[in-house]
Parts: structure tokens; C-alpha cells; sequence
């Protein structure tokens, strides 16, 4: 648990079939720090995530770890160093200990015994992400909250320096998505580098550490969110203008074309 | 609630898993249809005879050839070829993600029939050429499916589909080539609907074992990563698994399977579709995440109970004629599924 694992990625080319999606992406995520990848529908952040997690291989470009090159460490390492967690997941007859436990799997020796070790993270994962009490029910039967914050529980006992979310929020009602992000919040709290793809932008702004806007399968902009220029980023890229609000007021869209979009308290998620 | 937390957390446990209740009733049941199916037929043999055929111990000559060339290997070609389809069922089954999936529905039975009964066309005197050309015959077809579903949009009715259509395919080219050649089959009929009378020897079982043996390790090989399979493949891949890979391998272990079935007793459809189905139903009251390795022991036993007891009451019901066995699965295993569609939560046997 050394923590502060790095991601470099160079002039990355990757799509599907004959679709290029992402288009010369150099990128390098904050180590330990708690990047949210934000950008219209399409421009590319899904297919970032997969190639980062290392299900996507890249056509030109590098996805370095560490200093190593992702594509040529084995599954398994890979596994061992990148966590992933899909936008959609299909849901099978399990019980939420055994997903949880399925989260051990690229640490596990051929025979596959779990270990104390990993019992003990199983059990450290669940008591992060609050799904004790929810162990031994169906995960089929639980709330989108969650089953969310199950899955979660999995990945976090995958025990990866890296982990990439891909709208870890979608689907869920407000409490629920705070719950998420709260245990985002935890986890770079204990040394994790982790990327997570929002759309969101006033979660991007209440969360992140670091921005980083795709537009057309390109990096328009990467840096603290705070700064004048993620604001003109966001402006650019989205279309849309973001100000900070009252103390402890929620942030402010506006339509960049100066239509009023959404009032102080309550911005509406819509059309963001 | 506390000793099943133990076994869910079990999940790879190379100890040998506490063996669930709903394996072991067919486990008694397929040796209880074996001894029954050894004792009883046109000519009864008492239990003592079996026993001292059993321990080599003296019994009459006509007893001894009735066991040792006729029902001694029915009676395991029977239960072999049960556990077989059954697991090659739940194979497919579990890898496709397709409830309709099985040897009978996505053409491996018919691709193992039709090399078959090329093997007997080119080499007629030779049993073992056409025992192996069983395993490339279904490993074709399956492959094909496979391939035409991805290329198709890999849809759970496309892989069917695509099934029925390669089946019907293979199935012609059988009956043209045994309508040119009617003798190179001891019984065309038998074959087709599958069955064991007059056609089950024991070196056609011994030749068919390799592919048992290969197809039996490699699905409890698979078991665990079947298992995280059903995650779906953006995770698999995440937690490190090849999931194209272990998909194929599962399907080419379902294949071969079959192919060692297909060679011994034709083309039996059914046991393949719905054991799995009994068991997963049996099983989810007793193991609440569904594991493949449980699955697998209950399919293999409760597929031999079913096609033992199937081939025990054709040679009996109807004495001294004979039904070919698949008329019976047919006529029992029809009506079950279409019981198990009904009762099943909505869209659960389906989806």
C-alpha cells in the first residue's frame, strides 16, 4: 500500500472497429489525487477509462504505469495495479459477500483459496463502503444505492493503487451519490489515485482535486478546477458558464449564450 | 446465517467443497438407477449374481456375458452420456449467458452426428475414426455459432438461431448421406432421436472416454471463472480474466462433451436443455450465488439419473420392444420445460 501509483498517457490513439475515439490524448492524472474526467456525450471519457483499465488496447500511443507500459504487464498485474467499474453491469444471482469477494480474484494463487489476507480485505471494504449489514442479502434485491456501494465494496478489495470510475453516480438519487462520493473522498484520503468520469459538473467542481475536459477524443484542458481557466475550459468545451456561488451556495450554470439555466440552490442536472 | 457466510467466502477454496444436498440426492439416485438398470431387462438378474459379477466371483456363463457385453455398458454409456449432456448443457449455458443454449439447440449435436457419420461413410471398419470425428464435428459447429452470433450481433436469439439453422443444415447432409448408404448406421432411427439398444459396446464407451475425461476436467477448470464470467466481460477483464478465451474454452468442454455423448448414442436433444434448469431451480433454495462448481456436480448426477431412468423404462415399458430413449426424454422433457417456463419468475428462465 505504497500509494501515489502514476499514469502517464502519451499521444493515445484507441476506438472501436473503424471509430477512432480518442485522438492523440496525453494525459497524466494527479498521483493520489481524485481526477474527474468530464465532456460531452461522445467525447471519448468511457473509452479513456478502458483503456486505462487495460480492456481497450490503445492503436498508437503509450499507457504508461509506473514507468511500465500497461499492455505489456499480464492480466493479472494489471488487475493488481488498475481497478475498474463500469457504467453498466449486469446483475447476477449472487450474494453481495460473494461479489465482494470476486474482488480478490487477480490476487488469488492458482487454487484459489482466500487467504486471511484477503478476507481481511473483503472485510475492510465492506466496512468502507457501509455494506456490512447487507452481506449476506441478494444483490439483485438491493436498492441502486446499494448495489452501487457493493460494487464499490469489490473494487476496493481488488486493493488497486488505480481506480477508474465510469459515472460511478449514474442512476442514483442525490443521497446515494454523495454516499458514492464521500467514499471517493475516503479513498484518495488513503493515498489512491483515482479517475472518475462525471457528468455531473457540480460534482466535478464539489469533489475533484484535478479537471480534466475531452473534447472530440482530445484533452482540452487538465488542472484544478478552481482555477479561471477550467471555467473558460468548461465554457468551451460544454458550452456552458460556471461561477462559484454564495458562500456555501451551490455553483451556478448558465447557457454560455446567456440564457438563464439554473437558480443558485438547486441547479438542474439537465442539459448540463 | 453464520456457517453459510463461511461457505459464500469459500468461493475458490481449493478444499473440496462441502458437497450440496443437491448433488448428493442424484448421486444416490444415479447408483441406485445403476443397480437397477444392471438387474433389470428381459432377463432378470438377481442381485447376487451382480455382486459376485462384481467381485469375480462364480455365476452362471449367461450372466456374466449379459453383464459384462450388454448391460454393464449400457448402464454406464447411459450414465455417462446423461452427465455429459447435462454438463455440456450448463457449459454452454453459463458461457453464451443463454438459458436456451445446449448441445441439442446450437447445432453440436448435429455437427458431432454429421462427421459421425462421414467417419462411418470413409471408414467403415474403423469404430475409432469415427469416435474421434465426433470432437471436431461439434467443435465446428459450436465455433461457427460462436462466430456467426458475434458477427451477427451476439444476441441470445441469434446464438439459438443460428443454432437451429446449423443444425438443420447438418441434419440434412446426414440423411442424405444415410439415405445413399442406409447400412453404414446399425439403427438410423436411434441415431437421429438418440438411443442405446444394439448400438452401445464397451470399446465405443472406452473411445469415447478421452472426451468425457477432457470435457468433465476442464469444466470444473472452469467453474470459478465462470463464476466471475457472470459478472459480465468489462469486469472480468478488469479482475484479470481472458473472458473471450475462457468463454471459448468453456463452450469447446460443453462440445466436447457432447461429441463423446453424440458418438455413443446418437443425437439425444433435451437432457442438455433442461437438466441445468432443474438444478439451477433446486439449487437456489440452497446455494445463494448460484456457483458453477456445485452446479456442475448436480447437473452430471441428476442428467445420469434422468437418461438411466428414461433408458430403464423404454426397455421396460413397452418389453419385448424397446423405445429409443430420446422418444421418452422427448415425451418427459417437453412437458417439464414448458412447466419450468410457466412457473419460473417472469423472464428468469429465459433472461
Amino acid at each position: 500500500m505504497s500509494g501515489r501509483a502514476t499514469m502517464r498517457i502519451t499521444r493515445l490513439e484507441a476506438g472501436y472497429g473503424r471509430e477512432c475515439v480518442l485522438r492523440g490524448v496525453d494525459f497524466s492524472p494527479a498521483a493520489g489525487a481524485l481526477t474527474v474526467l468530464a465532456g460531452p456525450n461522445g467525447s471519448g471519457k468511457s473509452t479513456l477509462l478502458k483503456v486505462m483499465a487495460g480492456l481497450l488496447p490503445p492503436r498508437a500511443g503509450a499507457v504508461d504505469c509506473d514507468g511500465r507500459s500497461l499492455y505489456a504487464l499480464s492480466r493479472r498485474a494489471r488487475a493488481q495495479l488498475v481497478g475498474y467499474f463500469p457504467q453498466t453491469r449486469p446483475l447476477p444471482e449472487l450474494t453481495a459477500r460473494t461479489l465482494i469477494a470476486h474482488g480478490r480474484y487477480p490476487h488469488l494463487r492458482f487454487a484459489g483459496s482466500l487467504t486471511e489476507r484477503d478476507r481481511a480485505h473483503i472485510a475492510q471494504a465492506a466496512a468502507l463502503t457501509g455494506t456490512e449489514a447487507l452481506l449476506d442479502k441478494d444483490v439483485a434485491a438491493l436498492s441502486g444505492g446499494q448495489r452501487q456501494r457493493v460494487y464499490l465494496a469489490m473494487l476496493l478489495a481488488q486493493d488497486t493503487e488505480i481506480l477508474l470510475l465510469d459515472e460511478p453516480t449514474a442512476f442514483l438519487d442525490i443521497r446515494a451519490q454523495l454516499d458514492v462520493l464521500d467514499i471517493l473522498k475516503s479513498l484518495r484520503r488513503a493515498g489512491k489515485t483515482i479517475i472518475a468520469a462525471l457528468h455531473d459538473l457540480q460534482q466535478a467542481f464539489s469533489f475533484a482535486d484535478r479537471l480534466a475536459l475531452l473534447e472530440d477524443g482530445r484533452i482540452a484542458f487538465a488542472g484544478p478546477p478552481d482555477c479561471p481557466a477550467a471555467a473558460a475550459g468548461v465554457r468551451r468545451v460544454m458550452g456552458v458558464s460556471v461561477r462559484r456561488g454564495e458562500a456555501g451556495a451551490l455553483f451556478r450554470y448558465t447557457l454560455a449564450r446567456g440564457e438563464a439555466r439554473a437558480t443558485e440552490d438547486a441547479p438542474p442536472q439537465a442539459g448540463v | 446465517m453464520k456457517n453459510s457466510a463461511r461457505y459464500c467466502t469459500r468461493i475458490f477454496s481449493a478444499e473440496a467443497p462441502r458437497a450440496p444436498l443437491f448433488a448428493i440426492i442424484p448421486a444416490a439416485l444415479t447408483a441406485g438407477l445403476m443397480i437397477c438398470s444392471l438387474l433389470i431387462g428381459a432377463v432378470r438378474i438377481s442381485p447376487a449374481e451382480v455382486l459376485a459379477w462384481a467381485t469375480g466371483g462364480a455365476l452362471p456363463a449367461r450372466s456374466r456375458l449379459l453383464l459384462s457385453l450388454l448391460r454393464w455398458p449400457r448402464t454406464l454409456a447411459c450414465a455417462l452420456c446423461g452427465a455429459a449432456l447435462s454438463v455440456s448443457g450448463l457449459l454452454l449455458q453459463n458461457a453464451l449467458g443463454n438459458a436456451l443454449a445446449g448441445p441439442s439447440t446450437i447445432g453440436v449435436n448435429a455437427g458431432a452426428g454429421l462427421w459421425f457419420v462421414i467417419g462411418a461413410l470413409l471408414f467403415p471398419h474403423v469404430p475409432a475414426v469415427r469416435s474421434a470425428a465426433v470432437l471436431p464435428g461439434a467443435m465446428g459447429n459450436a465455433c461457427l455459432v460462436m462466430l456467426i452470433s458475434r458477427k451477427a450481433g451476439a444476441s441470445r436469439l441469434t446464438i439459438v438461431l443460428a443454432g437451429v439453422a446449423l443444425s438443420a443444415f447438418s441434419t440434412a447432409i446426414i440423411d442424405a448421406i444415410v439415405t445413399r448408404r442406409p447400412d453404414i448406421l446399425v439403427d438410423r432411427a436411434a441415431f437421429s432421436i438418440g438411443g442405446f439398444a444394439g448400438v452401445v459396446t464397451m470399446r465405443g464407451v472406452t473411445l469415447a472416454l478421452p472426451c468425457f475425461c477432457a470435457g468433465f476436467a476442464g469444466a470444473i477448470f472452469l467453474a470459478g471463472r465462470l463464476d466471475i464470467l457472470r459478472l459480465g466481460d468489462e469486469v472480468a477483464l478488469s479482475l484479470g480474466l481472458p473472458a473471450r478465451a475462457v468463454r471459448l474454452a468453456a463452450v469447446l468442454c460443453g462440445a466436447a462433451l457432447a461429441a463423446g455423448a453424440v458418438s455413443i448414442c446418437g443425437m439425444i436433444g433435451f437432457v442438455g436443455l433442461i437438466v441445468p434448469h432443474i438444478v439451477r431451480r433446486i439449487s437456489r433454495r440452497n446455494d445463494a450465488d448460484g456457483r458453477t462448481l456445485p452446479l456442475i456436480a448436480a447437473a452430471a448426477f441428476t442428467g445420469a439419473a434422468l437418461v438411466l431412468l428414461c433408458d430403464l423404462s423404454a426397455r421396460t415399458l413397452f418389453a419385448p420392444y424397446e423405445l429409443p430413449v430420446g422418444i421418452l426424454l422427448s415425451f418427459l422433457g417437453a412437458p417439464f420445460f414448458l412447466y419450468l417456463l410457466m412457473t419460473g419468475k417472469r423472464g428468469r428462465v429465459l433472461s
